[in-house]
């Protein structure tokens, strides 16, 4: 069956392109066109710039609709096929094996109109693969559950029992949808308040520039400790600002949040204005990460998200949020019943790693106390020793940060953990290794240490927050390497002995 | 363990060439048109860079290992940052022979291997003779294809 999309895509897109080009018509329009009618070559009477307005807004609906005329897809058996172009013609088959992750995206007028934008994502490349823009409700739904069981049906084909066997018996039989985890409000609002969204910095750097001009000519002719004051003052507003902005984007963005299992799909529902629905195969995991920021260890939260090949709805946000916020021990559970990794008792760096912290640290401070000695006598003279008050902090510091990194191999898993402000737990199945990477920068030869970074396909890889085991002994190091290729060798049946003598069933599953 | 050809040095002595004279002429280009100090320190500049960068091409050449292993090739590199990489064939999506204009003067060539991973996307090992690198890759492609294709992803 060919498909073609909502016929309501023709005004949602073009109406706000074609405003666009009306507007910059009517500017241009007139930009011209007064020079002209001065000059005499054209009658005082002619709206140069609305005629142009109403050509460029008329061009762009049409557009709209020759695109809308010229997009055709079915969903075959094992492809997704697109045939698109108003121009330059393209016709694509997505191969469903190989579609990670189906994204329904409504934004608020979406909603009321009916229609929704579904993102087909696959491994590689960083954008979405595929965009239906804009299709039925009934439709994006329809096309997200067709992927679903034709993929199932593919997967089930050459070797039906041992697919159902690790999944589950009764996860096949029936495919309704189980609440796996539900945002009740507490919670929303909690997890509001603990977690920060990092996008909300970007706004500052936009409004910082705006603010200044108006701030510093006031502050002339006032003396040091009111500036000093109205410093301290003014960062904690701003900070309070960015915390209250980052809760209420996060309050917007994960209203209502539900995750539920159909199949061997996890599914995700939420956002207050516009709302997402995605969907995580999950056989496409790559690492499961599961993250707590200094305030949400305070309460004893934590959460969860899975990683994928594809490139998310939200690529800021790093990851597919599983599980914004759970007590811990919960999220631990819950995360098991996902992969099942079993305890994570976590190997420390090496001691010599903490004396390093140390060291760092006494650096920067020694850095910062000299800056001050510099301020204090080119600029004005003010206490600039108080600034070495800094160095009672060094020692804690260091500590934390030693006491907050890991390792360690549970069955069939490389766990590593790091951060202390927000610490994450990266959790890798064996097969999902791509490369193992062992680094030893000039300094950490110098303690004898090393850090080995695991590879994985995961999207995120890209911002260089992967699974790292950092500064751990050279000889923990190298042998951590030896075990990862290993274990990736005998998860996919391939031990190092019998080389690629055996071609083991575990592959089929993971594909 | 293989070494690299170690006439790759003549290529990286040829950047750290480049990146002298980059450099020089910036300083020399800073100190002429602000009259002060001597134009002529652009050659001290370009002479310390260059050196700086000559033993570094030369470490980089001599630390250079590669080696294919029963199922991963195996890199050692670095000069301040030694790293090895361990590539399983399994993982290994193509393999490339490349040659840049540079290395073709020298009569070299380079071996490109991409996995699906989004770190060591790209692991090249320079400075091979024409010969070795098509041999290599040969090699390569025939270990990954004898593994499975499941890549992972």
């Amino acid at each position: 069956m060919v498909s073609k999309l909502h016929p309501l895509s023709i005004p949602i897109r073009g109406g706000g392109r074609a405003l666009g080009l009306a507007i910059a018509g009517s500017v241009l329009g007139s930009m011209v066109g007064e020079p002209l009618k001065a000059a005499g070559y054209l009658p005082v009477w002619v709206p140069l710039g609305a005629i142009l307005a109403v050509l460029l807004g008329l061009g762009a609906i049409l557009y709209e609709g020759l695109r809308y005329r010229h997009f055709r897809y079915r969903l075959a058996e094992e492809t997704l096929n697109i045939d698109s172009g108003v121009l330059f013609r393209r016709e694509r088959e997505i191969p469903l094996a190989r579609v990670q992750n189906v994204d329904i995206t409504r934004s608020i007028l979406q909603r009321a109109l009916g229609v929704a934008a579904v993102g087909i994502e696959t491994a590689g490349g960083s954008s979405t693969e595929a965009t239906l823009e804009y299709v039925s409700r009934t439709e994006a739904t329809r096309l997200q559950e067709g992927i679903r069981t034709r993929k199932r049906d593919l997967d089930r084909g050459p070797s039906e029992t041992e697919t159902s066997a690790a999944t589950g018996s009764e996860a096949f039989q029936a495919d309704e949808s189980t609440v796996l985890f539900e945002l009740d409000d507490e919670s929303l609002v909690l997890y509001s308040l603990l977690s920060f969204d990092p996008r909300v910095l970007s706004l500052l750097f936009v409004f910082l520039p705006m603010i200044a001009p108006f701030v510093s000519p006031s502050l002339s002719g006032t003396g040091p400790a009111v500036i000093l004051l109205l410093g301290i003052g003014g960062l904690f507003i701003a900070g309070l600002g960015v915390w209250l902005l980052s809760a209420f984007s996060r309050f917007v963005n994960y209203y209502g949040f539900k995750l539920h299992r159909v199949g061997s799909e996890l599914r995700y529902e939420r956002g207050l204005l516009q709302r997402y629905d995605g969907s995580i195969p999950e056989e496409k995991i790559q690492t499961i990460v599961i993250e707590e920021n200094f305030l949400m260890r305070m309460f004893g939260y934590a959460s969860l998200s899975v990683e994928t090949a594809g490139y998310g709805p939200d690529a800021a946000d790093e990851t597919d949020s599983a599980v914004p916020l759970a007590k811990r021990e919960a999220l631990l559970e819950f995360a098991r019943d996902v992969e099942s990794f079993g305890d994570l008792s976590f190997e420390r760096p090496a001691p010599e790693a903490k004396r390093r912290y140390q060291f760092r640290y006494s650096l920067a401070v020694t850095v910062l106390v000299a800056i001050a000695f510099g301020a204090s006598s080119l600029i004005r003279p003010f206490p600039w020793y108080a600034v070495a008050i800094l160095y009672a902090a060094v020692p804690t510091a260091a500590q934390k940060k030693y006491d907050h990194r890991g390792w360690c191999l549970p069955e069939g898993y490389i766990a590593t953990r790091n951060g202390f402000w927000r610490q994450k737990i990266h959790v890798v199945p064996n097969d999902r290794v791509q490369t193992v990477i062992d680094r030893r920068t000039i300094f950490q030869r110098r303690w004898g240490i090393g850090t080995v970074i695991i590879d994985t396909a995961s999207s995120s890889g890209f911002t260089g927050l992967e699974a790292q085991a950092i500064d751990i002994p050279v000889e923990r190091a190298s042998s951590l390497r030896l075990a990862v290729t290993e274990r990736l060798l005998t998860s996919l049946g391939l031990g190092t002995i019998e080389s690629s003598a055996t071609e083991s069933s575990t592959e089929s599953e993971r594909f | 363990m293989e070494r690299i050809n170690p006439r790759i040095q003549l290529n990286w002595g040829l950047q750290a060439l480049v990146v002298g004279v980059l450099l020089g002429a910036a300083v020399f280009g800073g100190l002429f048109f602000s009259d002060r100090g001597q134009p002529s320190y652009a050659v001290v500049v370009f002479g310390l860079v260059f050196l700086v960068l000559l033993v570094h091409a030369h470490l980089r050449y001599r630390i250079w290992r590669f080696e294919v292993q029963d199922d991963a090739l195996f890199l050692h590199r670095g000069v301040l940052t030694r790293i090895r990489t361990v590539v399983p064939f399994v993982r290994v999506q193509h393999v490339d022979t490349q040659r840049n204009p540079l290395e073709r003067m020298v009569g070299l060539s380079r071996v490109v291997v991409y996995t699906a991973g989004s770190r060591g996307a790209d692991v090249t090992i320079p400075g091979l003779r024409p010969e070795r690198a098509e041999a290599l890759r040969e090699q390569l492609r025939t270990l990954a294809g004898e593994h499975d294709p499941d890549d992972g992803v």
